[in-house]
């Protein structure tokens, strides 16, 4: 060993040492900060897209059982469905919220109470269409005089999160409404 | 250490490479795990978008059965194997390709087939759908 020796390190030899493990720890400590950070960032956007997925499930399912729409617009519709709890029709509600939420109005009779929010992201973009032709060989106006089928129901939504952006879509049918 | 600061011996280029070798190594391997997390994400995603533009077409083709059962976009004529968009034949749902899947690359194709069982009759909607995985 070197116990006894007497000349030991001199004062810059420990400052580069120093400096060197300084460096060492820096970038260790910037590769355990940015992998938590990207974890985190990846959850959320996960978050997000699980999110947007289930709002639409959400939707599809409720719509499919309707029996009516009371209104339609492109971010917001109200249908007829039947309360098995009360035995009897209630409405229910969809409509996008600032941009950034998908909020869903449980049963009720008279006005809407308060929303469950089933979405939240950065942005979200939720559009209700009713684009089926009923007659392939007439379209609806301009082009024709067809009408659309009116019991089925697209339904567009698109979530951002960060760096991601995701669109999912789908139809349904509303199994106790008129076509 | 010291001793080798303080005689004239620094580290060769051989040294210094196969230090640099290993050193990217490890930084691949962290970095290459975030792009897999993210990337699993990505493929996520763009099976449930399928999925959904599945359901989307069969639907629509429940809807046009409950309007017509004879509407000619519910015949097996006059190609099975029909892409649902962007087709002008009677079975394509969506001729333009204006709203079923205007961002969608892959195809959806259906397969419609007449059916019979014990004397009932019907049809057989049959959807598939081809995806990208990232």
């Amino acid at each position: 060993m070197r116990l006894n020796n007497k000349s030991g390190m001199s004062l810059l030899e420990i400052t580069i040492a120093t400096l060197i493990l300084s460096v060492v720890l820096i970038s260790a400590g910037s590769i355990y900060i940015a992998g938590i950070r990207e974890f985190n960032r990846s959850v959320e956007e996960a978050r997000a897209q699980v999110e947007a997925s289930f709002a639409l499930d959400h939707i599809f399912l409720n719509l499919m059982g309707a029996k009516d729409i009371i209104t339609f617009n492109p971010d917001n519709i109200v249908v007829t469905v039947y309360d098995t709890v009360t035995s009897s029709d209630k409405k229910i509600k969809y409509a996008l919220s600032n941009g950034n939420k998908i909020n869903f109005y449980p049963p009720y009779s008279g006005s809407p109470g308060t929303p469950e929010v089933i979405a939240s992201a950065d942005s979200i973009d939720l559009t209700f269409a009713r684009p089926l032709w009923r007659d392939s060989l007439n379209p609806p106006p301009p082009d024709g005089t067809g009408t659309y089928v009116n019991n089925y129901v697209t339904i567009n939504i698109t979530v951002t999160k960060g760096r991601m952006s995701k669109t999912f879509s789908t139809g349904v049918t509303l199994r106790g409404m008129n076509p | 250490m010291v001793s080798r600061l303080k005689d004239n011996i620094s580290l060769t280029l051989v040294e210094v490479l196969i230090a640099m070798l290993i050193l990217s190594t490890s930084a691949a391997g962290v970095l290459g795990s975030f792009s897999y997390a993210f990337k699993f994400i990505l493929r996520a995603g763009a099976k449930i978008e399928a999925m959904n533009y599945g359901r989307k077409a069969m639907e629509a083709y429940r809807a046009l059965t409950l309007v017509s059962a004879s509407d000619p976009r519910l015949s097996d004529t006059p190609a099975v194997g029909e892409d649902v968009k962007g087709s002008a034949s009677p079975n394509s749902i969506d001729t333009g390709d204006t709203w079923f899947s205007p961002d969608y690359g892959s195809d959806v194709k259906v397969i419609i087939a007449d059916w019979a069982n014990n004397g009932a009759t019907g049809k057989q909607i049959s959807v598939k759908v081809d995806w990208n995985a990232p």
